[in-house]
């Protein structure tokens, strides 16, 4: 009986958990460069939620390789900006869970 | 309504009402006659001044020239000062980044190009010597704050330092913010 009790604990945990896990998701996507094709890096990333969202505004800056990830991303509606310093290179809107990596092209001046 | 309309309403209908009442006193002749000398009393007080008795009447009539008059002068003004009511902004943000600041802005202008000028009208706080916090702002980053205050009659130049940042490298976009976010 305290064998099944236990059993039937780590049932709801487990499900529990992965209730939570697939509430939240990552956003991943890769800024380049549209003529050599190449990663820009520190770039800063916004993803921002819709007006009365109860979801937080993510902020992240691409790496070496033009990549970034943000995390505990909720489902939905976003608006992702992409900047440099004060300047605003990249507005869009994105919808989440994605699929695959958000590939971002951008030119050079 | 205004609530300084209505004190100002109280101190125009007070001056007409002794404009009114000295009017009455001085057409009625309310004067108060010395029963021996058959005569208007006259007071004399130290330094030598005397005053009949109708000068009660003369003296309402001239103080309520003042509450009379001076709503109708103040009140041509009352559109250069704005009626503030103080009201508290609060929250508990949830953010990584401290310490942060909070700032309340009720006004912007927008500067579209190297040159251009502004002129953002605020409430004119309290007598006037309170600080406001200016900020330029480009893509939600601050380029620079001043702090100024009111130092005359006059309007308020803001001097922002020349803020000069390295051309972008890459194009910038122009795509405006699509509708249900702010």
């Amino acid at each position: 009986m305290h064998q099944r009790l236990v059993f039937a604990l780590l049932v709801l945990g487990t499900l529990l958990s992965t209730a939570h896990a697939q509430a939240t998701g990552h956003f991943r996507g890769h800024v380049f460069d549209a003529g050599s094709q190449r990663g820009i890096e520190n770039l800063e990333v916004k993803l921002q939620p819709p007006t009365g969202s109860e979801a937080p505004v993510l902020i992240g800056a691409t790496d070496s390789n033009g990549n970034f990830d943000l995390g505990d991303v909720k489902p939905g509606r976003y608006l992702l900006q992409i900047s440099q310093g004060p300047y605003l290179l990249y507005r869009g809107e994105v919808s989440t869970p994605q699929e695959g990596v958000q590939n971002i092209p951008i030119q050079r001046r | 309504m205004d609530s300084r309309l209505l004190l100002y309403f109280l101190t125009a209908l007070s001056g007409v009402a002794m404009v009114v009442g000295g009017m009455w006193l001085i057409y009625k002749q309310k004067i108060y006659i010395d029963r021996e000398s058959n005569q208007p009393i006259e007071v004399t007080i130290p330094g030598g001044l005397t005053f009949k008795s109708n000068y009660p009447a003369l003296a309402l009539f001239a103080l309520g020239f003042f509450p009379l008059i001076y709503p109708i002068h103040e009140l041509s003004q009352l559109s250069d000062y704005p009626y503030v009511i103080r009201v508290k902004l609060k929250g508990a943000p949830t953010t990584n980044v401290y310490p942060a600041l909070v700032y309340a802005a009720s006004a912007n202008a927008s500067v579209a190009q190297n040159g251009d000028s502004f002129s953002v009208k605020v409430p004119f706080i309290g007598k006037g010597d309170q600080e406001y916090k200016v900020l330029l702002i480009a893509n939600d980053h601050v380029l620079d704050m001043q702090t100024v205050s009111r130092s005359g009659d006059g309007d308020i130049t803001v001097n922002f330092r020349s803020t000069i940042m390295a051309p972008p490298e890459y194009q910038t976009t122009t795509t405006p913010t699509p509708p249900g976010y702010n």
